[in-house]
């Protein structure tokens, strides 16, 4: 680094007492940083000169942080898979992940231009949770990415999400170690989510449990915003619920020992491929059988 | 809701001026910060208009922000821009430093090329959230018994202890925001659903804001229509029209009359991006007396499209990347490389972030090299 004219001033306050001039950053400094001090005559003609030099020693920070946990929980994944989402054991930083989660094919090499670029970062609210977003133009049939570069996955083969241990927690620390988890691709799924095709087991003694078998693996994350059982006054049930690892099953256990209830099923709950209930992901025209639906709720009760 | 926010910024995101000043002078910045996914609207003191045909140009961009922040230039990312409706100084957020000291900034560059921070904590602010937060007091209805999810923890429920895991808690990630027909409209991605609402939000906020989901039918022969989160937007054609980028990289028009949050409102696709490219950032200008609109794009040239064609135009049958298609709106790509960010100087020039050798810059470019 050499003094440059064109360079602009750092943000803070000069505080100027006999023979000693303290500046105070208007930001904290950051470690690893280094700041040149440049001074020049008054009359402001002569070059800036550099006075001093000063670096903000690097703090070693400790690594601790890994990967708990690589969704979908399924070890066949559709050849059409809108998402993963990857777990971690500790709060991070927002603005390292991009090019530090990888698909890569069968021969360990990197597929290019299959995940959705970051930014942005797909976080929750505590930074925990990651999804990433396969590159949805790539996916969607008939759109120009889809065309010219073909579907991200391929039927038959197997891919592996790698996430690199580049990735900085919320103290700046690199994690401990990276992760990785291999799915084989299988057919796509390109229907709605049809609640009425799911095997339910209502219960009938006080102790019974209501079980859920659907139709294929959902969203794990939609599955716990959208699945709710209610009352005949539809008011939501509080309960236990247990939806497997493989996001097909799902047991709720009612705290009361009322079991007069129905399941109540938010249309926007989505597979794997980001079909939901109210409409497929891309919905083919010429076929009736992809017409969305209307309404906010599918509503399914013993009777049904 | 609307609140009167007690701190500033968590994180760095898209920025936006309206386009109207208060009788006083006085200007509101939106503020995007995606770390509580909610849009702040700060009102800033009047700043002195700018002389006619002011510019804003500052080479070594990257490197004066990084110097002025007192950190190395990786850790300085602009994650907005938009300029002041008076004094045409261009307000750019940036996202500074990482891990622990990791924060936002807004960096003002003025039209002498000068660069300081705007002080944001003493102005005057209101808020708007986007999604409904839990409470940290939240108690959940549904408890999860989930022993697959490592985040669960012990809990006792009726002298029983059980592993119970936290709902994690959605957020919506902002990626654009423009002002149309008198009201804010906020694009962007949740990290759960994979949705194309929109949202218009009233200003001065007041609690109220319409959603609606807009379809889009791809070009390929009319065979399919499919959802997807808008990237950026802007109007045009006197603010009766919007055209919007797409993550899956159409690029669509709509009404802005149908956008009463009720319904489907289907787009009409008028170019495609291809594959390995994102868009980024999307402006009016006006030209001879014309209206155009300017794609910025992670990797493809800037793409121009003339606003009179979108409106002539029937809904497309064929693809657009077909050579001898006749109903694709003409476009052209302009010899620009490198611009990202974009945003209004007026209505005949645009200010352009654009990467040049290892740094990058801010260009103002005028309608006639556009």
């Amino acid at each position: 680094m050499r003094p440059d004219p064109g360079l602009v001033t750092t943000a803070g306050s000069w505080l100027r007492t006999s023979g000693e001039a303290r500046f105070t950053p208007r930001f904290p400094a950051v470690p690893g940083t280094e700041y040149l001090v440049l001074g020049r005559p008054a009359d402001g003609e002569a070059p800036w000169r550099e006075l001093a030099r000063a670096g903000v020693p690097t703090i070693e920070l400790v690594s601790h942080t890994v990967v708990e946990k690589i969704d979908p929980g399924v070890d066949v994944v559709p050849a059409n898979l809108l998402r993963f989402a990857v777990t971690f054991s500790a709060q991070m930083d927002e603005g390292s992940a991009a090019g530090r989660i990888l698909l890569l094919d069968e021969s360990g090499a990197v597929m290019p231009g299959v995940l959705l670029e970051m930014p942005p970062e797909l976080w929750d609210r505590d930074r925990r949770h990651l999804t990433v977003l396969l590159e949805p133009g790539r996916i969607k049939r008939g759109l120009q990415p889809n065309l010219l570069a073909g579907a991200p996955l391929r039927e038959g083969g197997t891919v592996t999400l790698a996430v690199d241990p580049g990735i900085r927690d919320a103290e700046g620390a690199r994690m401990l170690e990276g992760a990785q988890r291999t799915y084989r691709v299988g057919p796509p799924i390109r229907s709605r989510i049809d609640p009425t095709q799911w095997q339910v087991r209502w219960p009938h003694a006080e102790s019974d449990a209501l079980v859920v078998r659907f139709d294929r693996p959902l969203d794990r994350a939609l599955v716990r915003r959208y699945l709710h059982v209610v009352d005949a006054e539809a008011h939501e049930v509080a309960g236990r619920a247990v939806l497997d690892e493989d996001a097909r099953r799902w047991v709720f256990t009612p705290e009361a020992d009322d079991r007069d209830f129905a399941l109540r099923v938010d249309v926007r709950l989505e597979d794997l491929a980001g079909n939901s209930v109210r409409r497929v992901f891309d919905r083919d025209l010429r076929r009736s059988e992809d017409d969305g639906i209307g309404g906010a709720h599918v509503v399914l009760t013993p009777g049904d | 809701m609307p609140s009167t926010a007690t701190s500033t910024l968590l994180s760095a995101g898209p920025l936006l001026f309206a386009p109207e000043l208060s009788s006083d002078g006085a200007a509101v910045l939106f503020a995007a910060d995606v770390a509580r996914a909610t849009v702040f609207a700060f009102e800033l003191p009047p700043e002195t208009s700018a002389p006619e045909g002011a510019e804003v140009n500052v080479d070594g961009l990257g490197t004066k922000i990084a110097s002025l922040l007192g950190v190395e230039r990786d850790d300085a990312v602009i994650r907005g821009m938009t300029v002041h409706p008076a004094s045409h100084a261009v307000y750019l957020s940036i996202a500074r430093g990482r891990g622990a000291e990791a924060g936002p900034v807004v960096v003002r560059a003025g039209t002498d090329g000068g660069l300081g921070i705007v002080e944001l904590d003493d102005l005057a602010v209101t808020s708007f959230q986007l999604d409904d937060a839990p409470a940290d007091d939240d108690e959940r209805q549904d408890f999860w018994l989930d022993g697959s999810d490592p985040t669960s923890q012990p809990r006792e429920i009726h002298g029983v202890t059980l592993n119970i895991a936290q709902v994690p808690a959605q957020r919506s990630t902002v990626t654009g925001l423009a002002w149309v027909d008198g009201t804010l409209f906020v694009a962007g991605l949740s990290n759960e659903e994979f949705t194309s609402r929109l949202r218009r939000i009233a200003y001065p906020f007041d609690g109220s804001a319409t959603e609606t989901s807009v379809e889009i039918f791809h070009v390929d022969h009319g065979k399919y229509e499919t959802q997807s989160p808008i990237r950026a937007l802007t109007s045009f054609d006197g603010g009766s029209s919007i055209l919007a980028t797409y993550t899956c990289t159409p690029v669509v028009q709509f009404s802005v009359d149908d956008l009463r949050g009720e319904g489907l409102v289907r787009g009409r696709t008028v170019a495609e991006l291809g594959p390995m490219n994102q868009p980024f950032s999307i402006v009016s200008y006006d030209r001879d007396g014309e209206e155009f609109l300017l794609v910025s794009n992670t990797r493809h040239p800037l793409l121009k499209i003339p606003a009179a064609a979108i409106g002539d135009q029937v809904a497309l049958s064929v693809p657009l990347s077909d050579p001898e298609s006749s109903l694709g709106v003409p476009r052209e790509e302009l010899d620009h490389p490198g611009v990202t960010w974009m945003a209004n100087l007026d209505r005949g020039s645009v200010v352009v972030v654009q990467h040049e050798g290892d740094d990058t810059s801010l260009r103002t470019l005028h309608a006639e090299a556009l």
